[in-house]
């Protein structure tokens, strides 16, 4: 019996084929049902995201175990099982488990180190879970996932940085303002980019985000959203002087915030700060206004030598990510180990501690009329006795559980030669 | 006891290199090390001045060796409440350079034995100089954070997005942290000086204000006060106040030393009330 990984990615199959293999959430719980009716699994667990599809199983055999998985995988394709093996991989034994720890801590995803794929692997875990098909194996799988995700969350940077023009944004506000609780936003143009550094935003605590915008009505609209004032095109200046944090992203051929506007407006912001991030193309900000003391301006190219640089930090920091999880890999097989023999150990002292007892009865039938102190001596002379003998080839046992791998090995010596079920 | 004080030395020499390495190399065990390093040099200069207080009867600002490394000590200890409330790792790297350059000047500077000052109104000569030293040790945390702000805000207005970019906290923050130095240093500066007039008017007698040491502080209080009205009244933000703090700490470090070379009242033996 082994633990098998079978599964496709972005990195592996091209998009055509992970829609076709790709489950929704309503249609994993009847999957897991109907596979682990067959003899060949004893526990699955299905993860499945818009860049991967991943199956994870005890199988009652290594080789039928993976052999059902990749048939499965190239029926939900519908294409023959040689050709789908051309885009999955397999892992077994540890190799799943690091996987898996990879898989959960964002090392495997698209864009490095993103956290949503820990809440999609928690999902998949714990449906697998409700559904019964999660036994001790993949549940305490499930328990090191979480552990190994919040040590690489703990211990290195990988999320922290920021890898998209709407969060680089928020990333550069929070460094001028520090905290957004009390700010006001302003988006000039009401298109998707602004909407999304807006939510952004918001979501990190700004208090209003007002919008300003050729069709007032559109402006209208995303204003109402985000608890902000909507404004005319003509006003600019009446609402840059209250705003902190500006984006701006129309599809205007000359720019709309010129340097006498920034001027006219300093006057009455009594020098507080003010951050222009510019993503549109062509600009939409004078450059001479980054020159002004207290305005810093960003346009899209600074953006993305932001997203460049964390990207890069990224990677090291993934680097930093994969020696932990190697290290919490080793760590969870030692464990596992322990699992095999704890039984072992356990089984053992109770035969023994029923030889004793016997035994010692024996005895005391034929010291009749003994003391109480005497019986109660011959007792922790048995005792005693047992332990010190114990006490080797447990300590030996247990050693050899954290050091060696014993599948099959000194378990089966030590259950034949004590003769334990 | 003079051994205590020069292991202080050493150790927080040692805190020192460790804070610079820390900026360079972004580790948590360097800044941690160097944190214990600081508290235990920090420890050691505490026991140092309040072991020569005992044994002289004085408050430990009684000399120039004494009050210089008394605001040291101050200083030391400002680092480790403001790292505590705003968690800004390389404030040690800006802040404990000032305090080392005091323990090292303290080095040059006289020890006359307290014990030979029969000082007037003990008392209020502490508490002057108590006040004035914990008011200007908040001016150089102020001072330490507006360096720290003028870096941040030159890297993002040259969009330098290189490590000090990450490290260093928001400007926001930082300013923040100014404003918190200076306003609550410019009351105990204020404090300490009117304390000190009363003192001198009493001790040295009319005349008292002609001092070069009286008239360069009251010139440093006018700098100070003009600071403080302007950021409690809000008249002044960002980058001008972070320039303006750093001016003011520079001549007020300036003041400090050039008054301890003057021939002044406040000399000592000619000084304190010293019969």
């Amino acid at each position: 019996m082994g633990l098998v990984l079978v599964g496709l990615n972005h990195e592996t199959a091209p998009v055509q084929l992970r829609e076709q293999v790709g489950l929704n959430p309503e249609e994993v719980d009847g999957i897991l049902h109907e596979l682990i009716k067959e003899e060949v699994f004893r526990e699955l667990v299905i993860l499945s995201t818009c860049n991967r599809t991943e199956l994870l199983a005890m199988a009652a055999s290594d080789d039928a175990g993976e052999a059902r998985l990749v048939s499965f995988l190239a029926d939900r394709a519908g294409v023959p099982v040689l050709e789908i093996r051309e885009y999955v991989y397999e892992f077994w034994g540890l190799k799943a488990v690091e996987h898996i720890f990879r898989v959960a801590s964002g090392l495997e995803s698209m864009v490095l180190g993103e956290p949503q794929i820990t809440g999609q692997v928690k999902d998949a875990f714990d449906r697998a879970i409700s559904a019964g098909t999660a036994g001790n194996r993949l549940s305490s799988i499930y328990r090191h996932t979480i552990q190994a995700v919040k040590l690489v969350r703990t211990q290195t940077e990988i999320a922290r940085n920021a890898v998209s023009v709407s969060y680089v944004a928020v990333e550069l506000a929070r460094k001028v303002f520090g905290e957004l609780k009390g700010k006001r936003a302003l988006l000039v143009g009401a298109g998707e980019m602004c909407e999304l550094a807006a939510t952004h935003l918001k979501e990190r605590g700004v208090d209003a985000v007002d919008v300003i915008n050729r069709t007032f009505e559109k402006a209208k609209q995303l204003a109402e959203r985000f608890n902000g004032v909507p404004y005319p095109l003509d006003d600019m200046r009446t609402a840059l002087t209250s705003a902190d944090i500006v984006v701006s992203s129309t599809g205007s051929q000359e720019p709309v915030i010129g340097k006498t506007d920034i001027e006219a407006v300093l006057k009455k912001r009594r020098s507080a700060s003010l951050l222009l991030i510019d993503i549109a193309v062509p600009r939409d900000i004078e450059q001479g206004v980054g020159d002004f003391p207290g305005v810093f301006l960003f346009d899209i190219d600074d953006l993305q030598k932001v997203i460049e640089a964390n990207k890069e930090k990224r990677k090291k920091e993934a680097e930093k990510a994969a020696g932990l999880i190697s290290r919490r890999v080793r760590e969870y097989e030692k464990w596992r180990r322990m699992q095999d023999v704890n039984p072992v150990i356990v089984e053992l002292r109770r035969n023994v501690e029923v030889m004793r007892k016997e035994e010692l009865e024996k005895s005391l039938k034929h010291l009749h009329g003994c003391s109480e102190e005497v019986r109660k001596e011959l007792d922790r002379l048995s005792y005693s006795i047992m332990n010190k003998m114990l006490h080797q080839p447990i300590t030996e046992l247990k050693r050899a559980a954290r050091e060696e791998n014993l599948e099959g090995g000194l378990v089966s010596f030590f259950r034949s030669i004590f003769k334990l079920d | 006891m003079r051994i205590l004080y020069e292991l202080s030395v050493t150790v927080n020499f040692i805190a020192l290199i460790l804070f610079f390495v820390f900026a360079y190399k972004k580790n948590r065990s360097i800044f941690l090390a160097a944190s214990s390093l600081l508290a235990a040099g920090t420890l050691m200069l505490i026991f140092f001045l309040a072991i020569q207080g005992v044994q002289y009867r004085s408050q430990p600002v009684t000399t120039p060796f004494l009050s210089y490394n008394f605001l040291a000590m101050l200083i030391y200890l400002l680092y480790f409440l403001f790292e505590f409330r705003f968690k800004i790792p390389l404030l040690g790297t800006f802040l404990v350079p000032v305090g080392f350059f005091l323990n090292i000047v303290s080095l040059f500077s006289r020890n006359v034995q307290a014990a030979q000052l029969k000082v007037v109104s003990p008392f209020l000569l502490g508490i002057h100089t108590g006040f004035l030293m914990l008011g200007e040790a908040l001016f150089i945390l102020a001072f330490a954070s507006s360096a720290m702000y003028l870096i941040q805000e030159k890297n993002l207005k040259s969009k330098r997005f290189n490590q000090w970019y990450s490290r260093l906290p928001s400007l926001g923050r930082l300013e923040e942290m100014t404003a918190l130095g200076v306003s609550a240093g410019f009351p105990l500066l204020t404090t300490g000086l009117l304390i000190g007039f009363f003192w001198a008017a009493k001790v040295w007698g009319p005349g008292w204000y002609f001092d070069p040491k009286v008239i360069l502080s009251t010139a440093m209080w006018m700098i100070y006060a003009w600071l403080f009205y302007s950021k409690v009244a809000d008249r002044i933000r960002g980058r001008r106040f972070a320039v303006a703090v750093v001016w003011c700490v520079v001549l007020i470090l300036l003041s400090f030393l050039v008054t301890s070379f003057l021939p002044s009242i406040h000399t000592l033996k000619q000084s304190y009330g010293a019969k």
